[in-house]
């Protein structure tokens, strides 16, 4: 059907850009913010629109498309700007414009002072244009406009605060190592286009597509399904190409909550579920995003384990998360996937704002070290902190547990069983990480120097408001896809709303019956696994630098009891897991991998490039014989190419 | 008439001419060396127009020796500029612009 | 034979080229008698330029060859007459506040630029050798001694000087790779030529006949600068005021390709010819050595010169395939190209001092600072330059690496793709100096009504070439087509 207002969705960011890009300082902090979020709104409003038209329409014909003009047109091969909304885009749409509509709340109260607050929103809004039109556009070249818009916004706001050498730089490292994966991306879109063409079919909508991919041959589609997801290693930051998101973290930190955990570094899991029909076709790519999603995901976490600045356990818990979600569609469960990735934008982009909350009680400061026992200062913020942390770590009853179940039980039930036991061990290790940072930050006595410490104070409304916000939804934005096997338990039966709402996008993957008892161990097994690492967590960090005992009994008595009894257990777990882990991931992952071959990897290529040119514009002395002399050998090898042949 | 030996004759000239514009560094001279390219052309032109009996290419020789006194015109001006400015006429001392 | 020289013969089809033609003369007259208000010639030579497009435009569809079979006014010549004109009415334009610098000579700038644009436009409907030299040689003669305009900087007549000595010298070898050609066919005309080699295939092993067409390959692949026979770009577009520079860049380039599609369209089409082969090292070459030698350079008109070097590489990625598509995207990349690099070097003129300096990357430090706008701009070019949606430069790259994989040259351009990753790099450097470097010194420039109005043209193209581009695409197409039959 076609719906004409979707094409405000995209528009209304784009007039805020252009109204805030060009008015810029003159119009005064109150406006530009006023603009900034209202074009975002509007945004969020009519998406909320076309999704109760979307959800009135039966169930297999739920597609709106707005055709807006004729874009290309070379011979036969006609491409549309054409947007449209499935169920899958509406669900992209609405996380992108709702939580980024909270975090352009939020912006208002953090960037209050910042000099280039009109600059930052006008970018903020162009992102949030770049994103929609990513996640609306009909066919894939449009898609890719809204792949590099995104990439040029992120680079911008990485590198806002220009003033400091480190966020320039990472801003650059950003773009190039993107650009890396976007050639990918682009190499693959050539190559489908053209083999398709080959056959007959002139053109790149996804819904053409969808019907004609089956004539490719499998060694094609494999080609093109591997090239595709290098694009995504490099926006979702998945091995090898993941080395920009930690340094991304230079940006203000609204940005990396809203781009760099979660809307923009989900486009490549976007991508993978939205060309579903071509890798469903190519089992072989789909096990290589399976594999590396999994990699990448147990890799980040414990890289994030030794990590001392909060927001880069929250950058490489990140990865580790985006590692989830691949693994999810990976395993060819799509729905699993974009479940997660949903409610991770809750619960990370919560994470980010909360830290942000910290950082601006504390003055800007991101060490951990250097907190500590700020539950009672800040209130708010860790109340909304602890809920996402819960969410995060997949607790019972919060988000993440539902979406991260899901997933861990499809790649079990598909046979994966290596890679649901990466993303089994990374279930632990996240609540590890994750409790490490609120032990290190909310609990335990305070490591704040004296003058921080006077000026503590709780985040204005503007910013709290968002914060409770998402921590809501971090808690209940779960239901809407619980398992069957638990809402048999409680007499409900539709329980997987969410599966339900996506399956028309989806292919039918032939279901894995999995014994119901299996299925339970698993789910006991992965609750097992996350609460095993929360308590080791707070045992390590909490627990044992608290001296005396009792004070830590008063600050946490209940977990304190629990840890006690089993005292050698735990004792165990620390010297033969964390010790060791801490140690390799410290001595070879981060300070030997991360830093010398995937750094150097893409230093060096920068370095090879700049070494050549070093060389080569030597060539040109300036000395007109020299010229002359390499115009002779230029003639001479064309004589010898035509004459000799 | 012997049109082989012409032919030797223009290549001949033209390598001369070529070998003029690359080892010698007086400007002056270097835009001799260019004339003599020309002519060579000039020679390979009339001499295969006489050979297959059409007449483009002697038309052609009439343009190609008012390409080569335009050519002459600007280069000469600008050497005089150059001879103003910076005192000399020798090529290899144009090397501000490098790399 | 006989009848094309009957008086019955109008100038109708020639119609552009004798406005232009007028338009010298009157700026001629103008610059002699009226001794003050120098701006007027400028103003002339739009008005002129302005005159063309229109009539170029009058003629769109009319497929004209007249003047015993030298001219011929088609699609194709016509597309890209129109192109030139555009290029010189923002390099006119961009030229008014500057030239007025040059004391005294200002008058003579325009008359060149006019009669280069006459060479052009005589260049692209050329369908006789003859003709195709000497449009040639007026267009370029008519460059040099812009290039050497403000004399009183060294630079200035050092890039003047080696350009014209090496391009005199590129000549040379064009027009005697044309007597070779002449001497084994014994015409000069076009289609004459492609009629011959058509109908005897012992031409292809002729030596005579291939080194001929090895040396006319040779004097173009000068005149777009290909590597290696690109170095006079780098010191002549440093040496040049900024915008005979962005003239140079987009309209001298933009005319001399579509010399090299023409004759590889009319005559060299058909015949197994090894011109494709020999274009695709050339294209290879020149992608590499252009983007990699520009990564380290300091001075932003000669970063650009490397950088038109490496976009001339893109060009010939179109033309290898030899189909009517790959040549269409060329044409694209030409038109495309125009804008962008014309806005590009106009953005350059509002920062370049009467002395020749203020082209260094630090004086681009921090220009967000005190030029928002400006910064905005030249961000786009360079953007579109790199190849990023939704720039010209996006889709004008789309159409050439589209056209080359679908005839096969995976290879070529897969190896383009990953060299336009590292030309971003050094686009980049600008855009980063612009934002996130602090300025050394206060930039200060007036606001020139000539330029601005320069770079909106200029922007304007860039954006509906980005996003509309199907339109465009489909008049290349079109023009390619008119050149076939």
């Amino acid at each position: 059907m076609e719906l004409n207002v979707l094409r405000y969705i995209v528009l209304s960011p784009l007039i805020g850009f252009l109204i805030n890009g060009i008015g810029g300082k003159r119009l005064g902090h109150r406006a530009v913010g006023l603009v900034a979020n209202a074009t975002v709104l509007i945004s969020f409003l009519i998406g909320v629109y076309a999704f109760t038209v979307l959800l009135s329409m039966p169930v297999n014909e739920r597609l709106l498309t707005d055709t807006v003009y004729t874009w290309i047109s070379a011979g036969a091969l006609t491409i549309d700007v054409k947007l449209m909304m499935d169920p899958l885009s509406v669900v992209m749409a609405l996380v992108v414009s709702g939580v980024g509509f909270l975090i352009h709340v939020y912006s208002l109260g953090y960037m209050h002072e910042d000099r280039g607050y009109a600059r930052y929103f006008s970018f903020l809004n162009l992102f949030m244009f770049s994103m929609l039109l990513l996640v609306l556009s009909s066919n894939i070249v449009l898609m890719f406009v809204g792949w590099e818009g995104v990439g040029l916004c992120s680079y911008l706001l990485i590198g806002f605060w220009y003033e400091k050498d480190s966020a320039a730089n990472a801003g650059k490292k950003a773009f190039i190592t993107n650009r890396i994966g976007d050639y990918g991306f682009l190499l693959g879109l050539f190559l489908l286009a053209s083999s398709l063409a080959s056959k007959g079919v002139l053109s790149l909508d996804f819904t053409a597509m969808a019907g004609h991919v089956a004539l490719l041959s499998p060694a094609v589609l494999t080609v093109i399904g591997v090239l595709l997801f290098v694009g995504a290693t490099g926006k979702s930051a998945q091995l090898p190409l993941y080395v920009w998101l930690p340094d991304a973290m230079e940006g203000p930190t609204p940005v990396s909550a809203l781009i760099h955990a979660a809307t923009m570094v989900t486009a490549g899991v976007y991508m993978i579920a939205r060309m579903n029909f071509l890798y469903v076709l190519a089992p072989t790519a789909l096990e290589v995003v399976a594999v590396v999603g999994a990699l990448t995901a147990l890799y980040a976490a414990t890289i994030g384990l030794v990590q001392n600045d909060i927001k880069r356990v929250l950058a490489y818990s990140t990865i580790s998360q985006l590692g989830y979600m691949f693994m999810g569609v990976g395993v060819g469960a799509f729905s699993a996937g974009i479940f997660h990735l949903m409610t991770h934008a809750f619960f990370k982009a919560l994470l980010f704002l909360a830290a942000g909350s910290v950082m601006h009680a504390l003055s800007g400061e991101q060490d951990m070290r250097k907190m500590g026992g700020l539950r009672t200062k800040i209130p708010v913020t860790y109340a909304v902190f602890l809920a996402a942390a819960l969410a995060i770590a997949g607790i019972p009853g919060l988000s993440g547990f539902f979406s991260k179940d899901s997933i861990l039980a499809a790649a079990y039930g598909s046979g994966h069983t290596v890679v649901w036991l990466l993303g089994f061990i990374t279930a632990l290790l996240t609540g590890l990480y994750i409790f490490r940072l609120m032990s290190m930050t909310f609990y335990g006595e305070s490591r704040i120097d004296e003058h921080t410490a006077h000026h503590i104070h709780e985040s204005p409304k503007v910013m709290t408001v968002p914060l409770i916000i998402l921590a809501a939804l971090s808690i209940i934005g779960g239901y809407v896809g619980v398992p069957r096997l638990l809402g048999n338990i409680f007499g409900w039966h539709d329980s997987d709303m969410f599966v339900h709402f996506l399956a028309p996008v989806f292919p039918v993957v032939p279901a894995h019956k999995m014994p119901v008892a299996v299925e339970t161990w698993l789910m006991i097994g992965s609750i097992a696994m996350a609460v095993l690492g929360v308590f080791a967590a707070l045992y390590v960090y909490v627990t044992k630098r608290m001296q005396p005992a009792k004070s830590a009994a008063q600050a946490v008595p209940g977990l304190y009891r629990l840890l006690l009894n089993k005292y050698y257990v735990d004792e165990l777990y620390n010297a033969v897991i964390i010790r060791p882990l801490m140690a390799l991931s410290r001595s070879f992952l981060w300070k030997f991998f991360d830093v010398w071959i995937v750094d150097g990897t893409v230093n060096g290529s920068a370095y090879v490039t700049e070494w050549a040119s070093a060389r080569l514009r030597k060539i040109q002395t300036g000395d007109f014989q020299v010229y002359v002399t390499i115009f002779l050998i230029g003639v001479f090898s064309v004589l010898a190419y035509f004459v000799l042949r | 008439m012997n049109y082989q030996l012409l032919f030797v004759l223009s290549f001949v000239l033209f390598v001369v001419g070529m070998i003029g514009v690359a080892m010698r560094r007086n400007v002056i001279i270097v835009l001799v060396s260019l004339e003599l390219m020309l002519n060579a052309v000039n020679i390979l032109f009339v001499s295969a127009s006489k050979y297959l009996h059409t007449l483009d290419g002697q038309v052609f020789v009439i343009m190609v020796i008012t390409i080569a006194a335009a050519e002459a015109a600007i280069a000469l001006a600008l050497v005089v500029r150059l001879f103003r400015t910076m005192g000399m006429v020798k090529i290899d001392d144009l090397k501000r612009l490098k790399w | 034979m006989y009848e094309g020289l009957t008086y019955s013969t109008t100038f109708s089809s020639i119609l552009p080229q004798v406005i232009i033609a007028a338009a010298i003369v009157v700026c001629a007259m103008f610059d002699a008698f009226v001794a003050s208000k120098k701006w007027l010639v400028g103003i002339i030579a739009l008005l002129g330029l302005g005159a063309g497009i229109a009539a170029s435009m009058s003629l769109w569809g009319q497929n004209i060859v007249e003047f015993s079979n030298m001219l011929s006014t088609n699609d194709f010549s016509l597309i890209v007459s129109i192109t030139v004109m555009i290029a010189g009415i923002v390099s006119v334009l961009v030229s008014l506040r500057y030239v007025d610098a040059i004391d005294g000579e200002s008058g003579h700038y325009y008359l060149l630029l006019l009669s280069s644009v006459l060479g052009m436009l005589f260049l692209v409907s050329a369908m006789n050798l003859i003709v195709l030299v000497l449009s040639l040689e007026l267009m370029s003669l008519s460059v040099y001694p812009l290039v050497g305009m403000t004399y009183e900087r060294q630079a200035s007549l050092e890039g003047s000087m080696k350009y014209l000595i090496l391009g005199s010298f590129a000549t040379a070898f064009l027009l005697y790779g044309i007597a070779l050609v002449y001497s084994v066919i014994g015409t000069t005309n076009m289609y004459a030529i492609a009629r011959v080699l058509a109908s005897r295939r012992d031409l292809a092993v002729n030596v005579v006949m291939m080194a001929g067409i090895a040396l006319i390959l040779v004097g173009f692949s000068f005149k777009v600068a290909l590597v290696p026979f690109h170095t006079w770009t780098p010191d002549a577009y440093q040496g040049a005021p900024a915008p005979v520079t962005g003239f140079m860049a987009a309209a001298v380039k933009a005319a001399s390709f579509a010399a090299i599609i023409k004759l590889v369209i009319v005559v060299l089409s058909s015949y197994h010819v090894p011109v494709s082969g020999a274009l695709w090292w050339l294209s290879a070459v020149t992608m590499f050595a252009g983007n990699i030698i520009a990564v380290l350079q300091k001075n932003v008109k000669r970063m650009l010169a490397y950088s038109s070097i490496a976009h001339a590489g893109y060009v010939v990625v179109g033309l290898v395939p030899g189909s009517a598509f790959g040549m269409s995207s060329a044409i694209f990349y030409l038109l495309s190209y125009t804008f962008t690099v014309t806005g590009a070097f106009a953005v350059i003129t509002y920062l370049e001092k009467k002395d020749g300096t203020g082209n260094d990357l630090s004086d681009y430090s921090g220009l967000s600072r005190s030029h928002p706008v400006l910064s905005l701009i030249m961000s786009v070019f360079m953007l579109s330059l790199g190849g990023i949606p939704p720039t010209a430069g996006f889709m004008a790259k789309f159409y050439v690496f589209g056209a080359a994989i679908r005839s096969g040259y995976v290879g070529l351009a897969v190896f383009g793709i990953l060299t336009s990753v590292v030309s971003l790099y050094y686009y980049l450097h600008v855009v980063y100096a612009m934002y996130f470097e602090e300025p050394e010194h206060a930039t200060d420039v007036p606001v020139a009504v000539g330029i601005s109005t320069g770079i909106v043209i200029a922007l304007w193209g860039v954006i509906q070439l980005g996003i509309l581009p199907s339109d465009i695409m489909d008049l290349a197409m079109k023009s390619v087509q008119s050149l076939i039959h």
